[in-house]
């Protein structure tokens, strides 16, 4: 199997604080990766260096064998964690604008799944409702068949209903073959998902592993994190 | 690719943009109705007179709109939310910044043109209107004076061929000061969301655009002088030909050969910022 995304000592710091320092790690394609950690921890960072957001960092990043750049983006869908849509654009000019630009963007998949959501098309992203608007930018992430999903914190603050819905979305739409890497602070409710675990904190990778491996030590996902962050009063 | 993101880049700058060109287009358009008013009384003659008057500020006004257009949208596009989809977009930063490039000097010719337009429409107008002013009407209104200079100023349109090479004189000039100018709005917004400036880049652009300005002007002023100081005497004129009947006006082309130079520079500069240094906030 080979590495979606390579990192060889990579680090990154604002300022004087270093979040992310000489990380090594290799995530194979075709899994579901859950990446975890505490608050401030680096998880947007990382996404965001893998996909182009940042740039001022140093080491290694490759994304499908090559520099984060055009082809890296070409291959890999990010949902961010604010929406980033123009104001003025209507949810069918978005599907048009992704179409323009994505290869890889499934138009009809799109419209299909604006019908499903119960958004209008001709509805401009100003007049959305802030879950409308996670919505639109959910079915714009998932309407491409990428090689990767950099998904920040796509359950993050909904009620339990709407996560079951995004994960559906999520897990019904992702093409064969293809990589999630999805941060997230509800385990509990992911890690039967997730194919491997990757936990980040103190600037460092703390856990990288397989699902099933961590499972055969008789702990849960939770559990794991619970010993990796201890509260500390 | 290209073609996408300058089509894309044309319609998101174009929507901010179309405003202020329909504006302009209809106060011009206001202008030349009063004019075309053959019975116009006193206080019209006025208000048609002051109107014009206004028009030239308000071309002065829609360059400097323009600019801020430009320094509003591509700011917007590439630094703010927004920026998390224009960076997700698989182009390079060189395309990126080529296609801003390309759509803002063209927006800022289109506000020129328009602009002098309006100072043209404008002063053609107050001179009909002027002729329209009898003896007692200029007394009543106060306009004497001012109908005695438009008496004898010559403003009428200029032959084909002649606006021809007024174009092609004005478009060489302009393009090379615009694609200088346009860089170094680039340059600045892009400089001033590296880290350093990152939390206040309010405060930053002014002063890099202040900064900016000054040392272009400088080099652009000064090194042709010091470049001959050191034996490298350059010297390429490029002649437009006669034009409106009188002068010969033409182009030495020492200072847009260092203006592309420096603009050259400040756009591998700026690639290089965006594409190494820039992280969204």
């Amino acid at each position: 199997m080979t590495d979606i995304i390579t990192l060889k000592r990579l680090t990154k710091a604002y300022g004087p604080k270093v979040v992310l320092e000489n990380i090594d790690l290799a995530i194979p394609a075709g899994s579901i990766v859950g990446l975890m950690g505490p608050n401030g921890c680096g998880k947007t960072s990382l996404m965001k260096i893998l996909t182009g957001m940042i740039n001022d960092y140093s080491g290694i990043v490759r994304v499908g064998g090559q520099s984060v750049g055009a082809y890296s983006k070409s291959i890999t869908a990010y949902l961010p964690d604010r929406s980033y849509l123009p104001a003025w654009m209507t949810a069918k000019q978005c599907v048009n604008y992704m179409a323009d630009f994505f290869k890889d963007f499934d138009s009809p998949k799109a419209m299909d799944m604006l019908e499903a959501f119960q958004l209008e098309p001709g509805q401009r992203v100003k007049t959305m409702s802030k879950g409308m608007q996670e919505k639109l930018l959910l079915l714009l992430t998932m309407s491409r068949r990428a090689k990767l999903y950099v998904l920040d914190e796509p359950l993050g603050g909904v009620d339990p209903s709407a996560r079951q819905f995004i994960m559906d979305t999520i897990l019904h739409n992702r093409p064969e073959g293809s990589t999630i890497l999805l941060s997230t602070h509800m385990i509990y409710d992911m890690e039967r998902v997730f194919d491997y675990a990757l936990m980040i904190g103190r600037k460092q990778v703390l856990l990288f592993d397989s699902v099933p491996n961590l499972e055969a030590q008789g702990k849960t996902l939770n559990e794991l994190f619970q010993e990796v962050f201890p509260y500390v009063y | 690719m290209f073609i996408k993101l300058l089509k894309n880049d044309f319609i998101q700058t174009g929507r901010m943009y179309l405003w202020l060109l329909g504006t302009g287009v209809a106060a011009g358009g206001i202008g030349a109705l009063f004019t075309l008013n053959q019975q116009i009384g006193a206080g019209q003659l006025f208000v048609a007179l002051l109107w014009n008057l206004l028009l030239i500020l308000g071309a002065l006004a829609l360059y400097v709109l323009s600019l801020a257009i430009i320094l509003v949208s591509t700011n917007r596009a590439l630094f703010t939310e927004r920026g998390y989809l224009t960076f997700a977009l698989p182009v390079s930063s060189a395309q990126m910044l080529g296609s801003k490039l390309i759509t803002n000097i063209v927006f800022v010719l289109l506000s020129i043109a328009e602009a002098a337009g309006l100072v043209y429409t404008s002063f053609f107008n107050m001179r009909r209107l002027v002729e329209k002013v009898t003896e007692s009407m200029a007394e009543q209104i106060g306009i004497a004076d001012v109908k005695d200079s438009f008496a004898t100023m010559d403003i009428g349109l200029p032959s084909f061929s002649e606006l021809m090479q007024f174009l092609s004189f004005f478009l060489v000039a302009a393009v090379m000061i615009l694609v200088l100018v346009m860089m170094v709005c680039l340059f600045v917004l892009t400089v001033s969301h590296v880290r350093p400036f990152q939390a206040k880049p309010g405060l930053w652009i002014p002063v890099f655009l202040a900064a900016g300005a000054a040392a272009c002007i400088w080099i652009v002023s000064e090194a042709p002088k010091r470049l001959a100081e050191k034996g490298f005497s350059i010297s390429v004129t490029l002649s437009m030909g006669r034009m409106f009947g009188g002068e010969n006006p033409s182009i030495n082309m020492v200072g847009p050969i260092i203006m592309l130079v420096l603009s050259a520079g400040l756009f591998f500069l700026t690639n290089w910022l965006l594409s190494r240094k820039i992280s969204l906030k």
